[in-house]
């Protein structure tokens, strides 16, 4: 994306011959972002350098080892956590299952059919673990919990959001609650709209239910949150939001394609059961001998965020004020702002909206675009076809208006020119859409 | 730093002006892309490009934009014991809308307190130049540094001066 910014110079220093329908501008960061540079630089030379095995003792393979290490504790450090509470996984979808699939085997273990390990007939005697959630979750969090329903392992919630500020309501969620509960998984924002959800507020609520229960005999409710989206775009704390995991995901900030997963006092507080059994790695909670270049460019893209996430925040929220600034002028009454809910607050990148207008469904007005690289949503959702997205159905979204909802998510290195840019691809793919009446 | 942008300019305003006029019909209908002479203006002569002293206390000084962007303004005011801004300067590294847009911005501020030179807005500007619409973030910008510029004299007004200078 460096290059957008060489363009840009290049095609000034032409001045404006070059058409403007040549370059393209990506605005679909929330679906995927390159690599930062540096995190290139860090994987190649692990790539080089580091390719020994990291349980080897002898040095090649000790500083493959080294460099694991290192990517651990900068990955601790952008969420405020402890190195030895961060595992590596093959990302996002594997931490979400890890999660819920080890919840379920605790549960189980803890609470089987003939008594909990206290001696005592568990109150939860027979019963399946409950999960709850909420109905705009990533598929990697819903299906599983899906699927776990229809093969009877577990019950689920899926509690709605609200149809006023698109956030999921603490109130809610408590209000799920039953005894045997032993999981709240609630994502930290949605890559759709952008919203943020109250994961600080559903923590403390639970953490104070918690009390109650444990002297009930109850099984204590831990607390997921899916940060894939936040991070990066945002200040992520695992102390702040109170969680005991939360799942990381490289590629959506600057990172390469893999992920980790942190637990709050892993193998000590929190139990983790995995899901493979193998060779001893990251001690067996995720074993399997370590992917070493992708562990460091991930390490490397942390240590990025956690230098300069104030600085992404305040340029990404800049520029995609001015992007809602400029369709409000262009398109005035017929922009609907799909992702500005009053009240909730929302990621500072994102900006999902939709033109009013038969012809201009999301799909069909972003393919007559010539210079806009965008989605109508998430990016594995791409085969529903016309169909509106069911993220924006369930906040409250009318099915007209969601039909022709465009997700615009800006990065670091977008600019308010490409702005402009896209601004006027897209009136003149709504002029050509509507002119073919 | 005006200079910037300046040969590449010149030369293409040059080449626009040599190359005889050989649009194929099509594009007869899509408006042509050459800069509004208005621009042009503040261009070949720029109103008030320089440096105020920016260890002054009357002085605010506004730096705004990113190299990487490729555009950078910085816009200075000085202002009289009444709250009015009495001259004004300006260094843009940018194009020639960014040039023209931070020039007219330097012309706008003066005479005004610091209370009316908050109100000049971007689209004032992209209006009075015409700018076309791939340009409007230069005007953004140009009242962006306003502000930044306001901003910085106003702190520098605060018993406890001497804070780092915003950017």
């Amino acid at each position: 994306m460096e290059a957008a910014g060489a363009r840009n110079r290049d095609a000034r220093g032409r001045a404006e011959k070059s058409p403007p329908e040549s370059r393209k501008v990506y605005m679909d960061y929330n679906a995927t972002t390159p690599l930062e540079p540096e995190v290139i630089e860090a994987m190649t030379e692990a790539m080089r350098e580091a390719w020994g095995n990291p349980s080897s003792s002898y040095p090649a393979g000790r500083k493959a080892k080294e460099i694991i290490n290192t990517a651990r504790e900068n990955v601790a450090k952008m969420i405020g956590g402890q190195p030895q509470d961060v595992i590596f996984t093959s990302g996002g979808t594997e931490s979400n299952n890890l999660v819920i699939q080890s919840m379920v085997k605790h549960f189980h273990k803890v609470h089987a059919a003939n008594g909990d390990t206290g001696g005592h007939p568990s109150l939860v005697d027979g019963a399946l673990p409950h999960i709850i959630t909420c109905t705009v979750e990533h598929d990697s969090i819903r299906l599983p919990l899906e699927h776990l329903g229809e093969e009877r392992k577990a019950e689920v919630t899926f509690v709605p959001v609200s149809k006023v500020n698109g956030q999921v309501e603490a109130e809610d969620i408590l209000a799920a609650v039953r005894p045997a509960t032993c999981l709240v998984t609630i994502m930290l924002a949605n890559n759709e709209t952008g919203v943020v959800m109250p994961v600080p507020e559903i923590s403390r609520r639970v953490r104070a239910l918690n009390q109650q229960r444990a002297a009930g005999g109850l099984p204590e409710v831990l607390m997921h949150t899916d940060a894939a989206q936040a991070l990066g775009k945002q200040h992520v704390d695992v102390r702040d939001l109170g969680v005991d995991f939360l799942t990381i995901v490289g590629h959506k900030f600057y990172g390469p394609r893999i992920g980790a997963l942190y637990v709050r006092g892993l193998g000590e507080h929190t139990p983790l059961y995995p899901m493979l059994f193998g060779g001893g790695q990251e001690r067996n909670f995720r074993p399997g001998t370590e992917n070493t270049p992708m562990i460091a460019g991930l390490g490397k893209a942390a240590e990025l965020v956690a230098e300069n996430c104030d600085a992404y925040e305040a340029h990404m929220r800049g520029v995609r004020d001015y992007l809602e600034e400029r369709l409000a002028a262009e398109f005035g009454e017929r922009l609907h702002l799909n992702s500005q809910f009053p009240g909730a607050k929302r990621l500072p990148n994102t900006c999902n909206f939709s033109i009013q207008g038969p012809q201009l469904q999301g799909r069909a007005l972003l393919a007559q675009c010539r210079t806009l690289l965008a989605s109508v949503g998430a990016a594995c959702h791409s085969e529903l076809g016309d169909r509106p997205s069911p993220v924006l159905l369930s906040c409250g979204v009318p099915v007209d208006v969601a039909r022709n909802a465009i997700r615009l998510s800006v990065g670091r290195s977008s600019t308010r020119a490409e702005v402009d840019l896209i601004v006027q691809d897209l009136k003149q793919a709504v002029a050509r859409l509507e002119g073919q009446a | 730093m005006a200079a910037a942008g300046a040969g590449r300019l010149r030369r293409a305003a040059s080449a626009l002006l040599l190359r005889p006029p050989r649009l194929p019909a099509r594009e007869l209908s899509a408006p042509a892309r050459l800069y509004h002479k208005k621009v042009v203006d503040h261009y070949e002569n720029p109103r008030n490009v320089g440096s105020l002293d920016k260890t002054s206390k009357n002085v605010g000084t506004g730096l705004v934009g990113a190299p990487a962007c490729g555009d950078v303004m910085k816009l200075q005011i000085q202002v009289d014991e009444k709250g009015r801004i009495v001259d004004a300067r300006f260094k843009t590294f940018g194009c020639g809308s960014a040039i023209a847009s931070s020039s007219l911005a330097t012309e706008w501020v003066k005479g005004k307190t610091v209370e009316e030179a908050l109100t000049i807005k971007n689209t004032d500007i992209a209006k009075e130049l015409c700018l076309p619409p791939v340009k409007l973030h230069c005007s953004m910008l140009a009242e962006d540094a306003i502000k930044a510029a306001l901003a910085d004299y106003k702190l520098k007004q605060e018993p406890k001066a001497g804070e780092a200078e915003k950017k």
